[in-house]
């Protein structure tokens, strides 16, 4: 019961501070354009819903497919690892501003396709590292122990 | 009554149409678990908190409110509070997205909606995912400097932040049960995972492959890959502000070393219009508003005066910051040889014709700390035309974009 009311009370609260911020959006709407910023916010779940998430099953079916098994974890992780780098590395690509304010040298100075491609390249290294490890390993394993403890 | 009303159940749609991923069993990933879900959305959930809260000390440091107004002491607290908004913030986007994932079939259970308020609850997830996805998205094109919308960044930033806020608290307070439940269950696979509501997957499927060996990566080994992409992106952004990493800065918007005079600058004197104003051999700074003796000096009465020398950083809310040695006149000395009272607030006026920064304000505390310069010179040099030549302000915990420059009066309120 005591927990139930913390809950509510909690709820309330929550629903307190998402009035405040609507009244915010709207009683500032030369600065928030309303329409705008509701169209971006529901574009924004629409997007990951409906396309992201569905984009990183599909890699995830291939590479269940494609990748043999004792490789798969290592990759796997591999492409997370990589995936959160792409979410900065290409922002940094790919974003207009060092077009945009180009007078200001200080502004996105650093060479970031060619230092996105070395993070990567130093991510998938350590991967194949890994994976040659583990199948040295594996494959000592399986030749000292003795044939009959196989199966 | 209410209550009833809106706990009745609702007609289930035509079985017919549950095709493709409102199928039962159509995902398949052992690795979603309640107890998976729970971790990272409270590890999210922290992380929000911190990025709330140093983003709401960053709206006070631009905009006192509610009596409160952000310290001027210790002098690393702003540039610490902004670095690590950003750093949390860029953390908080592999997280964001491996939570969503954890629940991404609740999106396609069936029936769609039970009553009412299961319709309800579920229409509220539309308000929470996408102000978070908009908060984090439009954080991260901000400190790249991609304005791709029509609003602006900081003000729709703030107010959105309170919409994700309050509807992570109503998340919260509606998924109580299920969080407790997550977090008392065991990390490591027990097969099969089954949500607290919707469908149960169904038993695991026969699968081709053998059992005994994993078929990929575990749950930890999930954890532990996301942990190392926030960990890697961490690494090879925040040397932007922290100084002794900034080698390892290389996907990072700025580097802490580079810009005019070994320093970022956010706007050169060409983009603010005032390289003719700013270069005139006439510039006069002025000593105005509630003052016994208005003045008025040219830079060569400025250069004359007693010199001060202070070490403070620049940190923008974009969360770089360099730290530089400022050589300047003191604002208190100006203000109150010029008869201002002990408690003035000053309004800092630029060259510049217009413009949201144009003029910034001083508080009282700000003006009568010893710290606080008009700088005429940076790291030993005059200072440089696109750093605010003549003289430009530098204060302690102030966002850079309150730091300014072109400096033309002191207005004394």
């Amino acid at each position: 019961m005591k927990q139930s009311v913390g809950r509510a009370i909690v709820g309330a609260i929550g629903i307190g501070f998402v009035v405040v911020g609507v009244r915010g959006i709207l009683t500032h709407s030369h600065d928030t354009h309303p329409r705008s910023w509701i169209t971006w916010v529901i574009a924004a779940a629409l997007a990951h819903d409906l396309i992201l998430a569905p984009a990183i099953a599909v890699v995830g079916v291939v590479v269940g497919r494609l990748v043999p098994r004792r490789a798969r974890a290592a990759v796997q992780v591999g492409l997370l690892v990589s995936g959160c780098v792409l979410v900065v590395g290409l922002t940094a690509v790919l974003t207009p501003g060092g077009r945009h304010y180009a007078d200001n040298s200080s502004l996105l100075p650093l060479a970031y396709g060619r230092n996105l491609v070395i993070v990567l390249a130093i991510v998938w290294t350590a991967i194949a590292i890994a994976i040659v490890v583990a199948l040295r390993r594996r494959t000592r394993r399986v030749e000292a122990a003795p044939p009959s403890q196989d199966g | 009554m209410i209550f009833r009303v809106l706990t009745k159940p609702l007609p289930t749609p035509p079985p017919v149409l549950r095709q493709g991923p409102l199928r039962a069993g159509f995902f398949r990933s052992r690795l979603r678990s309640i107890a998976l879900t729970a971790r990272v959305g409270t590890l999210l959930g922290a992380c929000l908190l911190v990025a709330f809260v140093t983003g709401l000390a960053s709206h006070l440091a631009q905009h006192p409110q509610w009596g409160l107004s952000y310290p001027t002491r210790p002098v690393m607290l702003y540039r610490a509070t902004q670095g690590l908004h950003v750093a949390v913030g860029l953390a908080c986007i592999p997280l964001l997205l491996l939570k969503l994932w954890a629940v991404y079939p609740k999106l396609w259970q069936w029936p769609p909606a039970r009553n009412l308020l299961h319709a309800a609850e579920r229409s509220s997830l539309l308000l929470l995912v996408g102000s978070a996805i908009f908060e984090l998205l439009t954080g991260l094109q901000n400190i790249f400097y991609w304005y791709s919308w029509p609003f602006f960044f900081t003000t729709v930033h703030y107010w959105t932040a309170w919409v994700l806020a309050g509807s992570v608290l109503l998340h919260v307070s509606i998924k109580w049960i299920e969080i407790k439940n997550g977090w008392s269950s065991a990390l490591a696979e027990s097969p099969p995972a089954i949500h607290a509501d919707g469908d149960a997957p169904t038993p695991s499927a026969p699968t081709s492959e053998p059992t005994g060996e994993p078929a990929g990566v575990s749950r930890r080994g999930l954890l532990v890959g996301v942990g190392a992409g926030i960990a890697l992106v961490a690494v090879t952004t925040v040397g932007e502000t922290l100084r002794p990493l900034s080698g390892l800065d290389v996907l990072g918007p700025r580097r802490p070393d580079i810009g005019p005079q070994q320093l970022p600058i956010n706007r050169t004197a060409r983009a603010a219009g005032v390289r003719a104003a700013a270069s005139d051999p006439a510039y006069r700074l002025a000593i105005t508003g509630r003052v016994a003796t208005p003045a008025s000096f040219s830079l060569a009465q400025l250069q004359a005066m007693t010199q001060h020398d202070v070490r403070l950083p620049i940190a923008c809310v974009e969360g770089w910051s360099a730290e530089a040695s400022w050589t300047g006149v003191s604002v208190r000395g100006l203000v109150r040889n010029a008869g201002a009272s002990q408690s003035a607030q000053v309004r800092v006026v630029s060259l510049e014709a217009g413009g949201r920064y144009r003029t910034s304000l001083l508080e009282s505390a700000a003006v009568a700390d010893h710290l606080t310069l008009l700088a005429l010179r940076l790291n030993g040099a005059e200072l440089d035309l696109d750093h605010g030549f003549p003289c430009r302000l530098i204060a302690a915990d102030r966002p850079g974009v309150l730091q300014t420059k072109w400096v033309t009066a002191l207005d004394v309120l």
